[in-house]
């Protein structure tokens, strides 16, 4: 709760404007309803007209300044709200876009989306409205119960004397409703599967007949679920009757022992009136607050969880830069590296060259280490031990930025923003042209984007629906193409290809406009045979290098490899 | 007036609940209108009383006040539960219509509908109708019996006040009635701007990688910004309009007020008014409460009506026919033993170019037929057909002579054994998997069939044998397995002719062999129809036909196609075979 109003800034100046609007609200029901009373009185009291008519336009008066309080308690909480939700999540944006590699691979991006949707929300609620009701609700308890019990203390107890007892009754009441919600949840999953299933074996249920076992299991579930819906309506049914005397109760109070005091002229007929307008907001502490009081509760450990994102560790900024002209170009020195929270380390006295110009394949089951080597080249981890160097300058020294300035990547996982094909291809290089946006997408061998509806101007969509695994990782190449960097690192780059388009994809880059360094996770080793080196991997260690020809004759892995992966491959239809 | 007829068809479902249902609605609404006119009596003696002194009077009102309180509490509790009773009952009909309708429907028809979009409308509209049957239609209870009801009494009372207070009342809800229409536009944009940040933040992780190397921080938060200073635009003036309808809240007491500042002069004139203000003071709230709820009544209505229409629309889909209507123009055929189709055609849409164009062939019995071509080139479909899952524009099919029009769909049906690509197996036991829809064979024959199908041995090693339970989906089976389920399940069938679609998905070594030779026996000595991925397979068929663009392009057995030098069967399988030329010997 401190940080989140630290957070706020000089909005708390919002905030505490809103809480003096409740407070005067507040205390402009109190008066209302005892304004209220004293009209009730002249009238039945037979006052002079004009003495009414006084305590009518008090009342008036107060009513309306009510209503405006309500109204700015109400602006002024969600105008806080709304700015405060867009400081945190402008801030915790910020954060997380310059987070460090180690700290987006802890963070599940779906805890990261769920903080920022549902926690964020509770903490909406939490400030617009939770906390604000909190101060009306009880504030307005307290100024009532105060006055009530200094007109008439024995009317009061006597009003609300029954109302915990009642609200117990209703709580053991509720008590077996969270178990049949949860079964009556649970049963509709049940029969919701079936209907997964009926449709997902469409085909095969309406070919072999398998429908009527279905919907056999089907209703089954729905026997079940309106058992135990039944069951509920029986609770819920006596609920909504504790609950009707829950309000009567104190009216029927009010209105019995009142109307006897009246009698006994212990009471105006006024205050009665009075009474009966303030009688609800007594039994608060005892209906809302508990349930208040645990969803703020709940709400601010979500707000906990919100401001957490705001410790996500960075990336270290600064560095030097090094000399593109050194030979080897990259050299990998022993490295012996470990993921963090990992018992084994994934790479074990890794070493090899690549020369400036050359073109290097790392190839090896998957799990090897292959993806990690480019994980480790583009600074996002540092090995434990040995040294990862890049133009004579190990990756550590560099700064992060300017390494990666030097790089382009294509990823597996081919990831593209939610944009226009070629606002993605532009994100490889920001200023780049119309033209060489075309340029890099034709030697991406993206011809598809032509017949795309609008052409490359169509949006890839959200998680992609509309493009095939095959045409995001193309597209993710001609982001990487156009970066124009020199060194380029494939990691399984072109997996949803086909043999054929991988080998036109692989021609297009090695037959680059200068001498591009490129590395290359490869799974299908006919892709790389004709590359300069290959790099073969196992079980976190290079095992042998060399080309293709001398890597077959030793007869290693490689060749194993090799005559495994031509046994499986059959014609594709 | 539509929606009027899609609330009657909601509530047409309620079916035998429609008794309990129907009473438990009127009832709620009635019990409240009886407690406020109760009320309203009750203070009005308890007034007359005490202005008389009359302590006989005010006894008999403050006994009436408890009566009140007993009464409704009892009376709540018949009535609650009948509606709420009701309202599970009527839900339930909906829900069995829902998924007869989605097995019955034909399969094309299912098949224009996204699977997700099906699941959404159970998981989504299905519940919010069950929430109108439950919440809207009290809430529509109380407000047309209870709140109408409490103004007709209000004016009978004394028309005048009753006059004041509604149209008091109306004013004041009439004045928020403009905020109405701008605040749901603006909760939906802010929702819709809400839903645009949280994808720019999911974005920004899920793409944390690429965002590194490409140094794009800076440019992902300038977008973010953008979508973050929209929804904050959104959320500020969406505060504005909540904070001014917030102006209704207090309607009760400026409408009380007005009725106090009118009841003051007329009692000074006429004392006698004096116990009917007090009865009609106890009707303020009910009156403003229909005024102030009435909107979100109409916003709710709306709401389950979408859902209504979006439900209705897969309910009314016709289900697929007893027996498939024989299309214009096609005769009887007269063909031999074995599967034969001729000239058979068919269009996704009417209005489509056709999927197949007059494909004509025959699979002697005892054949086997394998087909191959490029995905999309019309193999599935001519399976679809074939199981008439789909209706064909024009042409037939016949087995042993007789065509698919002379059957009723499910006998044609259960002419055929269908081994889909991706093996369905659904959550029951690996038992009732393999039985599917037939009549219990009993234990021997069906495990019999898992031996030929190689599936005994690791069924046995299941924690529970043929009883264990399969997850949702198999997702406790490896590939290989649920196939090998699918093949058992195909071989108890014993149907004269079996479809199979080869999987393409590579399976590991040892589950590939397995499943390969289940498949040998399952082909044994049965007409078999085959679309194929594999070499072995092609090459074994006794015709090849291959399909492009929905025609047949070529067919004969391997050799002779082999044969035609510039054929696409040859370029398949060398095109295929080219990324994996032989080693260089070593």
């Amino acid at each position: 709760m401190k940080r989140l109003l630290r957070q706020s800034g000089s909005l708390v100046w919002l905030f505490i404007a809103a809480a003096v609007a409740g407070v005067t609200a507040s205390v402009a029901t109190v008066a209302a309803a005892h304004l209220f009373g004293q009209a009730w009185s002249c009238i039945t009291g037979k006052q002079p007209q004009d003495v009414t008519t006084r305590v009518i336009r008090d009342w008036a008066i107060v009513v309306i300044a009510g209503m405006t309080a309500t109204f700015l308690r109400k602006l002024l909480a969600s105008q806080f709200s709304e700015r405060l939700q867009a400081r945190l999540r402008e801030r915790v944006a910020a954060r997380l876009a310059h987070a460090s590699a180690e700290a987006m691979h802890t963070w599940h991006s779906g805890e990261i989306s769920s903080r920022m949707s549902g926690d964020l929300f509770h903490v909406e609620q939490l400030v617009r409205d939770d906390i604000p009701q909190f101060i009306v609700q009880s504030l307005t308890a307290v100024l009532a119960a105060t006055y009530m019990f200094m007109h008439n203390w024995l009317l009061t107890l006597t009003s609300i004397a029954v109302t915990p007892l009642l609200l117990f009754v209703s709580s053991l009441l509720a008590k077996p409703l969270g178990p049949l919600a949860t079964a009556t949840q649970a049963d509709l999953a049940q029969a919701s599967v079936t209907v997964q299933e009926g449709i997902a074996g469409a085909e095969v249920a309406r070919a072999a007949g398998i429908n009527g076992v279905l919907q056999h299991r089907y209703e089954s579930s729905l026997d079940h679920w309106l058992d135990h819906s039944l069951a509920a309506a029986r609770q819920v049914a006596k609920l909504y009757s504790v609950g009707t005397a829950l309000s009567l109760v104190p009216f029927v109070v009010v209105f019995a022992v009142g109307g006897w005091m009246i009698l006994r002229q212990d009471l105006e007929f006024g205050m009665l009136i009075a009474f009966i307008q303030l009688v609800n907001y007594l039994s608060f502490p005892f209906q809302e607050m508990p349930r208040l009081i645990g969803k703020i509760h709940a709400e601010t450990a979500a707000a906990a969880r919100v401001l957490e994102l705001l410790d996500v560790p960075q990336e270290r900024t600064g560095g030097i830069t090094g000399n593109l002209d050194t030979e080897p170009l990259i050299e990998f020195r022993h490295v012996t590296f470990t993921y963090p929270g990992m018992p084994q380390p994934q790479l074990r006295d890794v070493s090899f060259r690549v020369a400036r110009g050359h073109k290097v394949a790392l190839v090896g089951a998957s799990g090897s280490g292959k993806s990690t080597v480019v994980r480790l080249l583009t600074g996002e981890y540092q090995p434990q031990a040995g040294e990862v160097r890049v133009g004579g300058v190990t990756t550590s020294e560099w700064s992060l930025q300017a390494l990666r300035t030097i790089m382009a990547v294509v990823d597996q996982d081919a990831f593209l923003f939610d944009d226009a094909i070629t606002m993605n291809v532009a994100s490889g290089r920001l200023d780049a042209s119309g033209e060489e946006i075309s340029a890099a997408l034709e030697a991406a061998q993206c011809a598809f984007v032509s017949g795309l509806p609008q052409g490359n101007a169509t949006g890839v969509g959200e998680a992609g629906g509309s493009l095939s695994g095959g045409q995001r990782q193309r597209i993710a190449l001609a982001r990487a193409l156009i970066r124009d960097a020199p060194i380029l690192l494939l990691d399984e780059a072109t997996s949803a290809l086909d043999n054929q388009m991988e080998q036109k994809v692989y021609a297009a880059i090695t037959r680059g406009p200068y001498d591009r360094t490129i590395i290359a996770v490869a799974h299908r080793l006919s892709t790389v045979k004709d590359l300069d080196c290959i790099v073969v991997f196992g079980d976190g260690q290079v095992v042998e290098q060399g080309t293709h020809e001398n890597l077959l004759k030793a007869g290693g892995l490689y060749a194993r490899l090799w005559s495994m992966q031509h046994m499986q491959e059959v014609p594709h239809a | 007036m539509r929606s009027w007829t899609n609330l009657r068809r909601l509530l047409s479902y309620a079916g035998d609940a429609r008794g309990q249902y129907i009473s438990g609605i009127v009832g709620i609404g009635l019990v409240n209108l009886g407690v406020n006119a109760l009320f309203a009596e009750a203070l009005a003696l308890f007034t007359k009383g005490l202005m008389q002194e009359d302590s006989h009077g005010l006894l008999l009102s403050v006994v009436l006040f408890v009566g009140i309180g007993l009464f409704a509490t009892v009376a709540i509790l018949l009535v609650g539960r009948a509606l709420v009773s009701g309202a599970s009952r009527t839900e339930r009909h909906l829900r069995s219509a829902f998924f007869t309708v989605v097995s019955r429907i034909p399969l094309a028809t299912l098949e224009r509908y996204d699977p997700g979009d099906i699941q959404s409308r159970l998981g989504n509209d299905v519940a919010a109708i069950g929430q109108f049957y439950a919440q809207t239609m009290q809430l529509l209870s109380n407000l047309m019996i209870g709140g109408l009801g409490s103004i007709a009494l209000a004016l009978i009372i004394d028309w005048r006040s009753g006059l004041l207070i509604t149209s008091a009342a109306s004013v004041l809800f009439l004045i928020t009635v403009p905020l109405l229409g701008p605040l749901k536009r603006h909760a939906k944009a802010a929702q819709s701007k809400k839903a645009e940040v949280l994808g720019q933040t999911g974005q920004m992780t899920r793409g944390s990688f690429i965002v590194r190397s490409f140094n794009l921080q800076d440019w992902v938060l300038q977008r973010f910004a953008g979508s973050s200073l929209a929804q904050r635009h959104e959320g500020l003036l969406l505060g504005w309009y909540d904070a001014l309808r917030s102006f209704t809240d207090n309607m009760g007491n400026v409408v009380s007020l007005v009725l106090i500042a009118y009841g003051a002069r007329r009692v000074a004139i006429e004392p006698a008014f004096l116990p009917r203000l007090a009865a009609l003071i106890q009707l303020v709230d009910e009156v403003t409460m229909f005024f102030s709820q009435l909107s979100s009544l109409l916003t709710d209505l709306q709401v389950k009506l979408a859902s209504a229409v979006r439900v209705l629309e897969l309910l009314d889909e016709p289900p697929e026919p007893v027996r498939l209507p024989r299309p214009p123009l096609v005769g009887e055929s007269r063909a031999g033993p074995g599967l034969s189709v001729n000239d058979l055609s068919f269009a996704y849409r009417t209005q489509e170019d056709a999927a197949l164009q007059s494909i004509s062939f025959s699979v002697a019995a005892g054949h086997r037929a394998a087909f191959v071509g490029p995905s999309g080139g019309g193999k599935s479909t001519l399976f679809k057909l074939i199981l008439g899952l789909y209706r064909p524009r024009r042409g037939t099919i016949t087995v042993d002579g007789h065509s698919i029009y002379d059957h009723e769909l499910s006998v044609w049906r259960s002419q055929f054994a269908y081994v889909p690509q991706n093996a369905f197996v659904f959550s029951d036991t690996v038992y009732a998997n393999i039985v599917g829809g037939m009549p219990d064979p009993g234990a021997e024959k069906v495990e019999r069939a898992a031996h030929a199908a190689n599936a005994h041995d690791f069924i046995m090693q299941l924690p529970n044998g043929y009883q264990t339970v399969l997850q949702e989906l198999g997702q406790n089976l490896s590939g290989g397995q649920k196939q090998r389920i699918a093949i058992a399940r195909a071989l108890l069938q014993d149907a004269p002719v079996l479809l199979l679609d080869e999987a393409t998905a590579s399976l590991d070594a040892e589950s590939e062999h397995e499943v390969q030779e289940a498949l040998q026996n399952l082909m044994q000595g049965r007409t078999t129809l085959v679309i194929a991925h594999r070499l072995s397979t092609i090459q074994d068929a006794d015709t090849i036909y291959y399909l492009e663009g929905g025609q047949l392009v070529e067919q004969g057995t391997h050799r002779d196609l082999m044969a035609h030098t510039d054929g696409p069967y040859r370029r398949l399988v060398e095109t295929g075979l080219k990324a994996t030329s032989p080693p260089p010997a070593s």
